[in-house]
């Protein structure tokens, strides 16, 4: 039951590009096409599995001083093999996704969950929450791409589906666009899920896990945040 | 003791920082295809885009050819068609972005650009792709030397009309013509000499 909950919770509640707001470069870099948002989000699902197995099989063995740079060299590590990989057998992907895959390393979401979540938990929770994780920032990414792609090009996943006569709109496609589009994804996402946006402050910070005890100090001293 | 407390980080980290290279050496080695001297299926495709289907072989040696200069670093590749007996030049030039177009430029045998195919663009979507317009990549066809971009209509021979909103992306495929152009010249040269 609780490992379900922690495979469902990445997908819409926790979901980590459209309530954490982590990850946001890639979102709106990479979205001009959906098929683009399919290879970086199960590129990054993999890489999240993998480094959430790692760190949470080396969690006692890893010394806090250097947890970071260990974090950092083992996600690094994969997304070098991830992009090895997709250059040998699925190079159009590799082409379109370009740098924005080496920026995998640093995409917060990766380093988020292995602080947050990886580092204190058993294997299996760390493998259902980095799975989630992943298919929640995948969906975000072919949504937005979606929207991006049949607006920005009259195509869905290399498909033409607008009739000959409307003209697409580059705007989509430019970066601009993308801020719109995901600016009302998630607004449509948390308005379907009835979340009301909470008081500004530590407690309400979807991020307070990464930062134990200083909400508390926070709070003490008076501070909102 | 506390010698050892010391230690342990650097030595944690060195470990794992091994053996993330060792797992990408074996990841290296397995996936890793030489592209260099071959005629890979993207370059035939342009190539075929450009001068119609035919039987085409990679030119390995740019020095013979008298292309090993510096100002022709931009030529990766040249592609002879034997069916027509006429040369193609693969060129990485810049356009807005580095490196951004990717080119198979045809020559027909009096030295005129006689087909064009774009087989990479990394040009800004919406506007420095439109390089990629065949009515575009017309009008370079049967183009000679010192080809510039004009913003109205051409006047002279040697002007072709830019792209609107995309004047780099323009300015930088008729920088890849005009390269091609020079080089099957030079290249002419070398061939009638020897």
């Amino acid at each position: 039951m609780s490992y379900l909950k922690e495979f469902t919770k990445g997908l819409i509640k926790e979901n980590p590009n459209m309530v954490m707001l982590l990850g946001m470069c890639p979102t709106l870099a990479i979205t001009t096409m959906a098929s683009n948002g399919v290879g970086m989000g199960l590129s990054t699902t993999f890489v999240l599995v993998c480094s959430n197995i790692v760190i949470s099989l080396l969690k006692k063995i890893i010394p806090d001083t250097v947890r970071l740079p260990a974090y950092i060299v083992i996600v690094a590590g994969f997304v070098t093999f991830v992009s090895l990989m997709l250059q040998a057998f699925l190079p159009d992907i590799y082409a379109s996704l370009g740098m924005y895959l080496s920026l995998i390393t640093v995409n917060c979401i990766i380093l988020g969950r292995a602080e947050m979540f990886a580092s204190k938990n058993k294997v299996i929770p760390s493998i259902l929450d980095g799975l989630g994780m992943g298919l929640g920032f995948t969906l975000t990414l072919v949504l937005v791409g979606s929207v991006r792609e049949i607006f920005g090009s009259g195509q869905w996943f290399g498909i033409t589906i607008m009739p000959e006569f409307l003209e697409p709109m580059t705007l989509f496609i430019l970066p601009a666009g993308g801020f719109f589009v995901l600016g009302v994804v998630i607004a449509t996402v948390n308005r379907i899920m009835k979340k009301k946006p909470g008081e500004i402050g530590c407690h309400n910070c979807p991020n307070k896990d990464g930062c134990p005890g200083a909400c508390e100090k926070a709070e003490n001293n008076g501070g909102e945040q | 003791m506390s010698a050892l407390k010391k230690i342990k980080p650097v030595l944690v980290l060195s470990v794992i920082c091994t053996l993330i290279c060792a797992l990408l050496i074996v990841t290296y080695n397995l996936t890793y295809v030489d592209t260099s001297g071959v005629l890979t299926d993207d370059l035939r495709a342009g190539c075929v885009k450009a001068d119609g289907e035919g039987d085409y072989a990679l030119v390995t040696d740019k020095a013979a050819a008298g292309l090993d200069g510096d100002e022709y670093k931009d030529i990766v590749k040249i592609v002879k068609n034997n069916t027509k007996n006429t040369f193609l030049f693969e060129t990485v030039v810049d356009g807005y972005a580095a490196d951004g177009i990717d080119a198979v430029i045809a020559m027909s045998a009096d030295g005129k650009v006689s087909g064009i195919s774009i087989i990479a663009l990394g040009e800004t979507p919406g506007l420095g792709s439109k390089i990629n317009d065949d009515a575009f990549l017309g009008r370079f066809v049967g183009a000679g030397s010192d080809i510039t971009i004009v913003k109205t209509e051409p006047k002279n021979e040697n002007e072709v009309q830019g792209v609107t909103g995309s004047t780099l992306s323009s300015k930088g495929m008729a920088k890849a013509v005009n390269l091609a152009v020079k080089a099957y010249s030079v290249m002419n040269k070398e061939v009638q000499t020897a």
